[in-house]
């Protein structure tokens, strides 16, 4: 007879094998050899670029050596570039994007998250987008409202970030892609629906292909082709709900977003 | 606390959980050092917080349903899953081994539901915020879980199992 309680017993056994997987790792490090090697530089890639953009130099190698040697953890001296090896490149070029750094503004209320629906398969497509092509020249500028201040642009490419201080000292950014830069069917499944001059957006919790961890404004400025803004979200250090957060800043800043190319 | 002694004291605890949640030990690791690389990025915020480890949970949580969707082609097999569980022969690590066969193969939303009610403690209330899902979604994805564990599980499971989560 299976009952509920088997089921608590069950996940009890599977979280024990984390337990029997650190013990057995103490000698150093392991890689389980099923594991796929690209995969695991391309790990080391995102803690180098974490370090290379991150205010807080040591996060990744910290990290890192965390969970892979049960070491001491060492701050890094230098954001030395990794092995690429045969990471797969594409992959790469999404994946540094953007840094999100909260800023201290005002308390955020609580409570106010719009109702998320289900994102229609109209919207995303079902199938993976079209191979991206990069360009040269920048994909798009802003009209940036009273109190906003343009910080950094990256050159262009698959993508093309821009990063803003906006009143408050939030930091914001704007990431706009080519055609087929962003695979939409990595959106979450449910998320509030937020138009952005008149195209289909979203805000959304999480959108780790783009390096958001902490809530975007995802919307289809045309066909096949998204952009994405995001701001500091840990306004409200003191609160309990970290998710909640004030969407107007995203929201402004990508009204303002004028895609240049559309290609 | 610093990063660093938060990081010692916890990882163990974030370890299971997202072990748990993907039924794979390694892809519960990966996780959760994705996860930690970008809590350190910002741990200064989010050391303030009443319940650090509940936001870090919950991005575990996104990360995981997240990796679901990137690294579908890695997510583990029912087999590779089973072979870390049942090194003992006993009946009662063959029933967890069986069951939890049963449990990698529900679809991921309805495993996370199932691990952040009966691992995590979680309320329907609390998994529906950490899934950004409506309560009532949160009881239905329970309720087909269990479903399909008690088709699965054929004339082994009573009827009324899991009934009074399921509504």
């Amino acid at each position: 007879m299976r009952t509920e309680h088997d089921i608590r017993d069950a996940f009890t056994a599977v979280a024990a094998t984390a337990d029997r997987s650190r013990a057995s790792e103490r000698g150093g490090v392991v890689i389980p050899a099923d594991r796929p090697p690209a995969r695991v530089r391309r790990r080391v890639l995102v803690a180098a670029t974490a370090v290379a953009t991150a205010t807080a130099a040591v996060a990744a190698p910290a990290a890192l050596s965390i969970l892979r040697a049960d070491a001491p953890i060492e701050p890094a001296t230098s954001p030395t570039p990794p092995d690429l090896g045969d990471v797969d490149r594409k992959t790469i070029g999404k994946t540094p994007g953007i840094t999100v750094v909260p800023g201290t503004g005002p308390r955020t209320p609580h409570g106010t998250a719009p109702a998320k629906v289900k994102v229609p398969a109209s919207v995303i497509g079902t199938h993976r987008p079209a191979t991206p092509r990069a360009t040269s020249g920048d994909l798009f500028h802003v009209d940036l409202p009273a109190g906003w201040k343009q910080v950094s642009s990256s050159p262009a490419g698959i993508s093309q970030s821009m990063e803003f201080t906006a009143p408050g000292g939030h930091q914001c950014v704007a990431k706009v892609y080519v055609r087929g830069g962003l695979d939409p069917r990595e959106l979450p499944d449910y998320a509030a629906p937020m138009p952005i001059n008149g195209n289909p957006g979203y805000w959304v919790d999480a959108l780790l292909s783009a390096g958001v961890v902490d809530g975007a404004v995802v919307w289809r400025y045309a066909d096949d082709s998204w952009a994405v803004t995001s701001c500091g979200s840990l306004d409200d250090p003191s609160g309990s709900d970290p998710y909640g957060r004030d969407r107007t800043l995203e929201k402004t800043l990508a009204k303002a977003v004028a895609v240049n190319h559309t290609r | 606390m610093g990063f660093e002694a938060w990081a010692r004291t916890n990882l163990a605890g974030l370890l299971r959980f997202a072990t748990v949640l993907c039924c794979d030990v390694g892809v519960g690791e990966d996780v959760v050092q994705e996860v930690l690389i970008k809590a350190h990025r910002r741990w200064d915020r989010i050391a303030c917080l009443d319940r650090p480890e509940m936001y870090v949970r919950r991005m575990i949580v996104n990360e995981y349903l997240s990796w679901r969707r990137k690294w579908s082609r890695y997510v583990p097999s029912a087999d590779i899953s089973l072979g870390l569980v049942v090194p003992d022969p006993a009946q009662r690590h063959a029933e967890h081994a069986e069951l939890i066969a049963e449990l990698v193969k529900l679809p991921p939303r309805q495993r996370a539901v199932l691990a952040l009610r009966y691992y995590a403690d979680l309320s329907d209330v609390e998994i529906a915020e950490m899934l950004s899902c409506r309560p009532v979604t949160v009881r239905t994805q329970a309720s087909r879980a269990l479903a399909k564990l008690r088709v699965e599980l054929g004339a082994e499971i009573p009827t009324n199992t899991g009934a009074h989560h399921a509504h």
